[in-house]
């Protein structure tokens, strides 16, 4: 009992010492990002619009949905068919909590205090993945059911649909890659256009460029890239097979890793 | 202590700071002096560890600023008073500062009362007055209780009280054995804060040494002599004691070289009598304009060199 007794008599000053750590830089980028109206903004939009697109749709199809099966795939089309929407406004969200940095030469106040650098980057990417994944898939979900109800037919039911899930988990998934691409771009390019016209050119712009060259290695390199392997995820109708689709998943993955380790470097050899 | 040592930084071609070396000393203010361009921002910044030199080296209380286990508590500084998001509130930027350390929000409450800037912390920076947005920078400079502060032009944009207030604020911090770090363009302002002073220009270090040291190294020290009749009895015997002695008026000696007490030693001897016998004080502005007048990156006589 003695020697717990003489530690809290003089521990606590030791244990409450301030100390660099990554949980508290996870809570300071979080402060960081929800301090700016943008954020708020933007996360708002990527949660309601979607919601919003997926009722106008499923009312504009209710007749042409004979049959359960018709009506479940409806609702699925219903969330899948404008995800480029949400997704436009995260890898703008993405972008503007990297660009925010360098507004004014915010980073020199922040590099200040974490002279190491690269763990403000990925105290950032936690912070963007998750506010990202978490309102992509309650917007997904929500979508879903707001859809599946106005096309009745049972199709509520089809939230446990393995299909239905999968494209859910797949859409929150791949927006929170891209939502970390476009933070890494942004803090590389440190201009809020410039970061979002080379996000979207890396997804889009790219691939295409390189599809063009007609040479079949080149074609499926290209086929590896975020953009195509997105609608793999985001798509009900993407190749089946447990193998493709966790093979999607591990070239978002990499792609994603690569971009932020480009980040990283760049961040922390550049002076601010 | 922060101890730089043979600090070099090229971009480019340019030249921005050469084969710099200095100790700002715990428990004494420092001031950085120099002409815009010389190069304070710059080894301000490479002594954060924010700009990599080109070469040379700086230590923070003995090793590099970057392994810090808690930086916030080794140095705190204000590099740039306006390098804060514009869309945050003070507190939310405080908060997150002190979040990176697990410093608690009582903390933040401390700062924005010392700095004076309870009133306003639930405002966006971006609606702030410079005045109010220097305060800012010394409030996060502050929040870890530093052991040492380095603040980069910290009186640029506040009034009279508010200059008061950065004077006595360092003044009060070294006293309870901070290392403090101030640069200035402010001759006048530095020679009322600063215990010691290093003198840039053009990126190369033009003195160092205490603000009295620095003050006779730029002047030798003089004394004004006035005499009540011709005084070349005296100027010779001055000249033979190994002083110099130069006339710009009638019967007024300034001599350098020897002080006002052999002076008066030798008019006694010669029997002249004295009207006046003035040893002359220079300012630090003075000083400064003397060190400087070579190393200037650009004057107004429109040559830029």
């Amino acid at each position: 009992m003695t020697a717990p007794a003489a530690r809290a008599a003089t521990a606590p000053v030791s244990d409450r010492a301030p100390r660099l750590a990554f949980g508290g830089l996870v809570a300071s980028e979080s402060l960081k990002a929800r301090g700016l109206r943008s954020t708020w903004w933007l996360l708002s939009l990527a949660l309601l619009v979607p919601i919003v697109v997926a009722l106008v749709t499923a009312l504009t199809r209710r007749d042409g949905a004979a049959g359960a099966d018709a009506a479940l795939a409806e609702a699925v089309g219903a969330v899948t068919d404008t995800n480029y929407l949400p997704l436009l406004l995260v890898v703008v969200l993405g972008t503007l909590v990297g660009t925010a940095e360098y507004e004014r030469g915010a980073v020199l106040a922040t590099f200040a205090v974490v002279p190491r650098r690269v763990p403000v980057v990925l105290a950032k990417v936690v912070v963007v993945a998750v506010a990202v994944a978490v309102v992509s898939l309650v917007s997904a979900v929500v979508s879903f059911l707001v859809a599946a109800t106005v096309l009745g037919q049972g199709a509520v039911g089809g939230i446990t649909d393995p299909v239905v899930l999968r494209v859910v988990a797949g859409t929150a998934f791949y927006q929170a890659a891209v939502a970390v691409i476009a933070l890494a771009l942004g803090l590389v390019i440190r201009s809020s256009a410039g970061g979002i016209a080379s996000t979207l050119g890396f997804l889009y712009v790219v691939p295409a460029l390189l599809q063009a060259i007609p040479v079949d290695a080149v074609d499926r390199f290209a086929r590896t890239l975020p953009g195509p392997e997105g609608t793999v995820l985001e798509l009900p109708d993407g190749p089946a097979g447990g193998a493709t689709l966790a093979w999607s998943v591990l070239a978002v993955l990499v792609w994603t890793a690569v971009v932020v380790a480009v980040a990283c470097a760049v961040v922390r050899r550049r002076d601010v | 202590m922060i101890e730089v040592e043979r600090l070099t930084k090229t971009y480019g071609d340019t030249l921005a700071v050469d084969d710099l070396s200095f100790v700002v000393r715990t428990g004494r203010v420092t001031g950085l002096l120099g002409p815009n361009g010389a190069g304070k921002s710059t080894t301000m910044r490479m002594i954060l560890g924010l700009h990599r030199p080109t070469s040379g080296t700086v230590r923070i209380d003995g090793k590099p600023f970057i392994d810090d286990p808690a930086p916030l508590t080794a140095v705190g500084a204000m590099l740039d008073a306006h390098a804060v998001h514009p869309g945050r509130t003070a507190r939310t930027h405080l908060r997150s500062v002190a979040l990176t350390h697990r410093l608690p929000a009582a903390r933040v409450d401390e700062v924005l009362e010392t700095t004076g800037l309870a009133a306003v912390a639930g405002r966006r920076i971006g609606t702030y007055s410079l005045g109010m947005g220097q305060r800012l920078g010394i409030a996060a400079a502050l929040l870890g209780r530093p052991r040492t502060l380095v603040l980069d032009e910290p009186v640029n944009g506040l009034d009279p009280d508010g200059v008061h207030w950065v004077r006595e604020l360092v003044r009060g911090l070294a006293v309870q054995g901070t290392t403090v770090l101030v640069s200035s363009h402010l001759m006048s302002e530095m020679s009322m804060t600063a215990d010691d002073v290093v003198v840039l220009g053009r990126g190369r270090l033009v003195a160092s040494g205490t603000v009295e040291e620095i003050v006779a190294a730029a002047t030798g020290g003089s004394v004004r002599v006035r005499t009540t009749e011709a005084a070349d009895a005296l100027a010779a015997e001055v000249r033979a004691s190994g002083g110099a002695v130069a006339s710009t008026e009638e019967r007024v000696l300034t001599v350098t070289g020897l002080s006002s007490d052999e002076v008066g030693a030798l008019a006694m001897r010669t029997g002249t009598t004295l009207a006046e016998l003035v040893p002359q004080h220079v300012s630090l502005e003075d000083a400064f304009f003397e060190l400087t007048k070579d190393a200037v990156e650009f004057s107004t006589d429109g040559a830029s060199r």
